[in-house]
């Protein structure tokens, strides 16, 4: 049992808490709750209807969207927002956010029934209380080099300063009276500070209702200083009696840790939702800990560096990649003061020195490895453990392993936690432990709100069906689930069809990513149709060229790419991306990819949409299957996948693969294939978000920096020159 | 003479076709229902094995359509 | 039957189809002939009004003079409706000359119509009505007018649901109009007898001409019905169609919110009556006291489809379609839900919408009723609530392009009993053959180089005979 383990592992019993199931169902077998639920006499004007079982639907398009709209974020998680009717629900953790900015369970239902076209249900409404009871009732603040627990509510104060453990931990001041009666007045702060929820959640208090809000600050709040060295078991009695701390961290007012003095620069332009979200980050002056949900591409980065520059002290960066780490790095640089002494990266391969940096960008993978490190590395990790940090940012939190993260959470010591996330959608479902751990959602965007505003490019959508050659077909049925995958990857149907839109694209001069997981398929399209491609055993420095000639040289328009780049690269011209071959139904990939051609495009010469997204689908196999599961995500966003089953006259298209010989003669390359070739590219410093899966290697193969010289890959191992096999041919004529 | 044979014309696509002969050789639909191999998209089935044989297309269609749970 | 939309857009087009027989014996009325004149065209109207007041026959050449030659084709037209009704007739004057007549019936009835607007056997109303009563009375029988309706759609639509009576005439003219059929072809009604007033317990499931039907806007539906009736009283029950013509037509000229006798009525019309009354169309306390009222939608039915006529606050759009497959109705109307629930999973139901989802399966079982993707997305289409009807498209493209497909889906294979012939000798054996079978519209598949066909097999005994007529020697 490790003791480390076991205050990660604790998340407050309440936030497995599930609204009771309905079970009315009528002859439709739906949950009919038109009978209990009464109908208000202006409903037209009301923008929400609630059901028992805690989902919520929101009119669009109602006057007072913006404001319900808000609302429901901080209170709720959105499950699908569609252009008119959004969709959210109540859970626990959604309302543990809540609280956490500052609202109280009455205000939360005073403004449901407000907004709510009928009457709320009552299991609703007990839901809420019991959720919200015990939560945001506790503050773990820092100031002045001291440790308080704040609260401002009286009987909190009875519970806590009655609990066996707790009471031992707070720094009593002078008892009155006999030691069994406590004067809890003698807790009275004696500045009673300006809280205030954030900004617009007034604006909208203002605007539902003229009233004099009851404001915080007329509430007494009571402050108890306790010993620095019990901060942890603090921190877990109260899990324990479920009244989880919110951590809140006082960084103005932190002697402890030293500022690092950097700014932003003034070329740094948030946007409005940008700003939304650091506000509610910020809002009462002090450093909130919890999780920020924006799509890819909207700029997470640039939250993350601005929370940097505002709490300005010595901030870990966490990311899922080597190359993550060096685009963390160029954006700091590129968007704040912090220049190359300040910023350091503790990766197997940067040779900056970790001790004592300023700003410290590092892989997940990096700082948990349970096996032997190099004595170097190993000096770095005590350090590392020893601080105090003021900032830690988990970068794409939702893609690591759960035991991976509660590690994390062990070894480092960090007074504000913010995690940077473009969904709070885990396949493994473990996401209400993690987001206990870490913090509330301080705001989650909306997509489709982010692509009206230009924020983020249009998309179109598309799935391609691509018939299967009744060759392969056959050979798909008789065959079993690893050949299956190779087969309908390989379908000659969808390699012409590839082929077609990439010269369709580029003759507009668009700027084309071909994604496929499977290294087999990418070698063989790449190679046949002539294009520059990066997998794994791919080194640095070929990457980098590969990338800057897409980037730069206007007749490089097509680079096939694999899973390496799901983590890594940042290609905001690429406005074209085809996938011919992807990883099961993962959602969260899905949505990735989208993000890598969702950066705004700065002209869109007026065209309906400006960037494409092909998902190429063999039908009548499990390809489409896999396809359905992995939009889901996509859609509950608002996007959808138009379904293209014809394409033109391919026949008239000089493209391969035209004649029954050839594609025979594919047939039997595939069918001669190794099984393992269907496989997904093996990319272990990579981390998995599959649950459980042991992602931890020996230090020396990660392949997603270095070439394939450690080798890991089955063709560098049978001892060809790895440098010759991994050179592309276009490149070979660069190189002489 | 003539050789007469009675049955169901089955018209489909190509793709669909081999999942027939596939069903053929397998035996699920109860033994060998393909009577004649007409072309790419034309085949001669026995008659008594259309129900059973519509039944499988149906699962195999099933099988490639996701349904999310509520 | 049901396919074409509406054929016939007012009574008098209806009247048209009907054999001359049964059209003279309507003109035995004024209110008919008055009826059926003021639907005519302009033209056929100031022919007859000519004709009306010469009393004698009017040679053809008069008549074709008094239209300038320009407007040729509407003067063929004219000529073509009033005989084709039957309203006059071509004799020949003394001089061997064509000339017109009109038929004696429709004059002297038109005549008593036009300039004598005496009694009609609905003609005795209550003198004395009190203003405000007539106005409670109208929003009374406005209510029950809907809520008749609605019961018949609703049986329509869950035939099995024991909260939906519909009398068994009602529903064997449902079966008439092709709206509901039989589950189980052989089933035999219980001995026991069967009245009227009983509910038979037939297993019957709604047509897909049905969903089309339910589609259409209430007036429509209504219309059709009114046709389907007389046709079935006509064809089914062989009642004298003009009895019940004549009783729609005197029903056009009633007044909303007044009651009439129907004290002297014959059985036919009686009968005519009782079927109007389940369906809401006229409304009787009971059946012992023999007057009626006429609901608006009656009144305004008989004077044709187009006349004028607000519309029904009851139809307006309420169902938005996300492009996530989900759909919200803001209704409250059973009859919406069940309609919906034909082809969408229903989740939640609100007191003012219910929140469904459009899923594989639930159009698919849409589709095994026989209803096509076509109707689900003209329904989504035209249902629409107001706050998309002026989105383009109104319905997302990826839900009607998905929704096609799906259907599409059960098109894939093609299946035909056939007869496959092969193994010739020469082609010219094989050619005749397969030229027989071409010109006999019975040849489906054929492949020339390897001497191989396939046939229809209701058409294979044809095949073989004219084999062994032609064997080669």
């Amino acid at each position: 049992m490790d003791p480390e383990l076991d205050l990660a592992n604790i998340a407050p019993k309440s936030a497995s808490r599930r609204i009771e199931e309905y079970e009315n169902e009528d002859e439709f077998g739906a949950k009919d709750f038109s009978k209990e639920l009464e109908l208000k006499a202006d409903h037209i004007n009301r923008p929400i209807w609630i059901a028992p079982d805690g989902h919520l639907f929101l009119e669009s398009f109602s006057p007072v969207y913006k404001h319900a709209h808000d609302f429901l974020i901080t209170i709720s998680e959105p499950v699908c927002r569609p252009e008119l009717i959004h969709e959210y629900k109540l859970t626990s953790y959604s309302l543990y956010a809540a609280v956490s900015v500052g609202l109280q369970t009455a205000d939360i239902i005073e403004y449901l029934k407000r907004l709510c076209k009928t009457s709320i249900p009552e299991r609703v409404i007990e839901f809420i209380k019991d959720s919200t009871l015990t939560y945001g009732k506790v503050k773990l603040i820092l100031k002045q080099n001291r440790y308080f627990v704040e609260t401002r509510h009286e009987n909190v104060v009875k519970i806590l300063l009655n609990d066996p453990i707790i009471k031992n931990i707070i720094i009593h001041q002078d008892l009155s009276g006999d030691g069994n009666h406590l004067n809890y007045d003698q807790y009275l702060a004696n500045d009673v500070g300006k809280e205030t929820a954030a900004n617009d959640m007034f604006e909208f208090y203002d605007k539902m209702d003229q009233d004099e809000v009851n404001l915080n600050t007329k509430q007494k709040i009571y402050l108890f200083e306790i010993r620095k060295e019990e901060i942890e078991n603090l921190q877990k009695r109260c899990q324990e009696i479920d009244y989880p701390l919110l951590a809140e961290y006082d960084f103005r007012n932190d002697p402890n840790i030293p500022n690092i003095d950097i700014a932003l620069r003034p070329n740094a332009t948030l946007r409005p939702y940008q700003e939304k979200a650091l506000r509610k980050m910020f809002g009462n002056g002090r450093a909130r800990s919890g999780i920020i949900v924006l799509p890819c591409g909207a700029g997470k980065t640039l939250v993350g560096v601005t929370t940097a520059c505002t709490v300005n002290k010595r901030a870990l960066v966490l990311c899922n990649s080597g190359v993550s780490v060096e685009q963390w790095k160029q954006q700091f640089k590129t968007w704040s003061t912090a220049d190359d002494n300040t910023i350091c990266r503790f990766t197997h391969e940067a040779k900056d020195k970790p001790i004592g940096a300023k700003i410290l960008i590092t892989t997940y993978s990096m700082i948990t490895i349970t096996g032997k490190r190099s004595f170097e590395a190993e000096k770095v990790m005590d350090w590392l453990k020893g601080q105090e940090w003021g900032l830690m940012l988990l970068d794409e939190v939702h893609t690591i392993p759960a035991k991976m993260f509660r590690r994390v959470l062990t070894i480092v010591s960090a007074q504000c936690k913010l995690g940077l996330t473009a969904t709070l959608v885990r396949e493994d479902d473990k996401i209400t432990d993690l987001n206990f751990l870490i913090g509330p959602k301080l705001y989650e965007a909306n997509w489709l709100e982010l692509q009206n505003r230009g924020f983020l490019a249009k998309v179109q959508c598309c799935e391609v069906w691509c018939p299967m050659a009744p060759q392969f077909y056959r050979e798909y049925l008789i065959n079993r689930s690893r050949k299956k995958s190779l087969l309908f990857t390989m379908n000659p149907n969808k390699f012409r069809i590839c082929q077609y839109l990439i010269k369709l694209h580029a003759n507009r001069n668009d700027k084309i990513i071909v994604f496929s997981d499977n290294v087999f398929a990418l070698k063989h399209y790449a190679i046949q149709l002539n294009c520059p491609y990066i997998y794994g055993p791919t080194s640095q420095n070929e990457r980098l060229q590969i990338l800057q000639n897409f980037q730069h040289n206007p007749k490089v328009n097509c680079i096939f790419v694999s899973k390496v780049a799901d983590t890594s690269f940042d290609l905001p011209d690429a406005n074209v991306l085809i996938q011919i071959s992807s990883h099961g139904g993962s959602r969260r990939q899905e949505a990735q990819r989208l993000g890598r051609i969702l950066r705004a495009k700065k002209d869109s010469n007026g065209e309906d949409f400006n960037a494409f997204f092909y998902t190429l689908v063999s039908t009548d196999t499990m390809e489409m299957y896999f396809s359905a599961k992995r939009q889901r995500f996509l859609i509950n966003q608002g996007y959808s996948y138009k379904v293209i089953n014809r394409l033109g006259h391919l026949e008239n298209e000089n493209l391969f693969y035209s004649k029954k010989e050839e594609q025979q003669e594919l047939l039997q390359k595939v069918l001669m294939a190794n099984e393992s070739e269907a496989d997904e590219e093996d990319i272990p410093s990579n981390v998995r978000s599959t649950a459980g899966s042991q992602v931890f290697r020996s230090q020396g193969t990660l392949s997603s920096l270095s070439g394939g010289d450690e080798g890991l890959y089955a063709e560098v191992r049978r001892g060809q020159s790895s440098k010759e096999k991994n050179r592309h041919p276009l490149f070979k004529r660069f190189h002489k | 003479m003539v050789k007469v044979v009675k049955g169901t014309l089955v018209e489909c696509d190509s793709t669909m076709k081999q999942f027939l002969l596939y069903l053929d050789d397998t035996g699920e639909v109860g033994g060998k229902f393909v009577l004649e191999d007409l072309d790419d998209t034309h085949l001669l089935i026995d008659s008594d094995c259309v129900e059973r044989l519509k039944e499988k297309i149906d699962d195999l269609m099933d099988k490639h359509t996701y349904v999310p749970d509520k | 039957m049901t396919k074409n939309l509406i054929e016939f857009k007012d009574l008098t087009s209806y009247i048209t189809s009907l054999p001359l027989t049964v059209i003279e014996k309507i003109f035995d009325h004024p209110t008919t002939c008055l009826t059926i004149f003021r639907e005519l065209p302009e033209l056929a109207k100031t022919f007859i009004m000519r004709l009306l007041l010469i009393s004698q026959e009017v040679p053809k050449v008069t008549i074709d003079s008094w239209i300038d030659s320009k407007y040729q084709d509407k003067k063929v037209e004219t000529f073509k409706v009033l005989t084709n009704l039957g309203i006059w007739q071509e004799i020949r004057t003394q001089a061997g000359l064509p000339a017109y007549i009109l038929k004696n019936s429709f004059k002297e009835n038109l005549y008593l119509g036009m300039f004598d607007l005496t009694k009609s056997e609905t003609a005795d109303q209550n003198p004395q009505v009190d203003s405000k009563k007539m106005v409670e009375m109208m929003e009374k029988l406005d209510n029950y007018a809907i809520e008749r309706w609605e019961s018949i759609l609703k049986y329509i639509v869950n035939p099995k649901d024991a909260k939906n009576q519909v009398s068994n005439s009602t529903k064997e003219v449902l079966k008439f109009a092709g709206l509901m059929k039989s589950v189980d072809e052989n089933y035999v009604p219980p001995s026991n007898s069967m009245d009227d007033e009983s509910v038979s317990d037939e297993p019957v499931i709604l047509t897909a001409a049905a969903f089309q039907f339910l589609l259409w806007n209430r007036k429509i539906q209504i219309w059709y019905f009114i046709i389907q009736l007389l046709e079935y009283f006509w064809q089914k029950k062989n009642q004298d169609l003009s009895e019940c013509l004549t009783l729609l037509f005197e029903l056009s000229f009633s007044t909303f919110g007044k009651d009439y006798s129907c004290e002297n009525f014959s059985e036919g019309r009686e009968e005519f009556l009782q079927e109007l009354r389940k369906l809401g169309l006229v409304f009787m306390k009971t059946r012992k006291i023999k007057r009626f009222y006429p609901t608006r939608l009656i009144i305004q039915l008989a004077n044709g489809i187009n006349s004028g006529f607000e519309t029904d606050k009851d139809d307006k759009g309420y169902i938005i379609a996300e492009t996530n497959y989900r759909i919200y109705a803001y209704t409250d109307s059973h009859l919406k839900i069940s309609l919906l629930a034909l082809f969408s999973d229903l989740m939640y139901r609100f007191p003012n919408m219910v929140v469904a989802a459009l899923t594989r399966e639930s159009v698919r079982e849409a589709f095994k009723m026989g209803i096509t993707a076509q109707q689900i997305v003209n329904f989504l289409r035209s249902n629409a609530h107001p706050q998309i009807a002026s989105r383009k498209p109104i319905l997302p493209e990826t839900i009607s392009d998905q929704i096609h497909f799906w259907y599409n889906e059960r098109n894939r294979l093609k299946f035909d009993e056939g007869v496959f012939y092969g193994q010739f000798n020469s082609d010219d054996d094989f050619l005749s053959l397969k030229n027989y079978a071409k010109d006999i519209d019975a040849l489906v598949w054929f492949n020339d180089s390897k001497r191989l066909m396939v046939a229809k097999k209701s058409s294979h005994d044809a095949i073989k005979k004219f084999y062994k007529q032609n064997k080669p020697k």
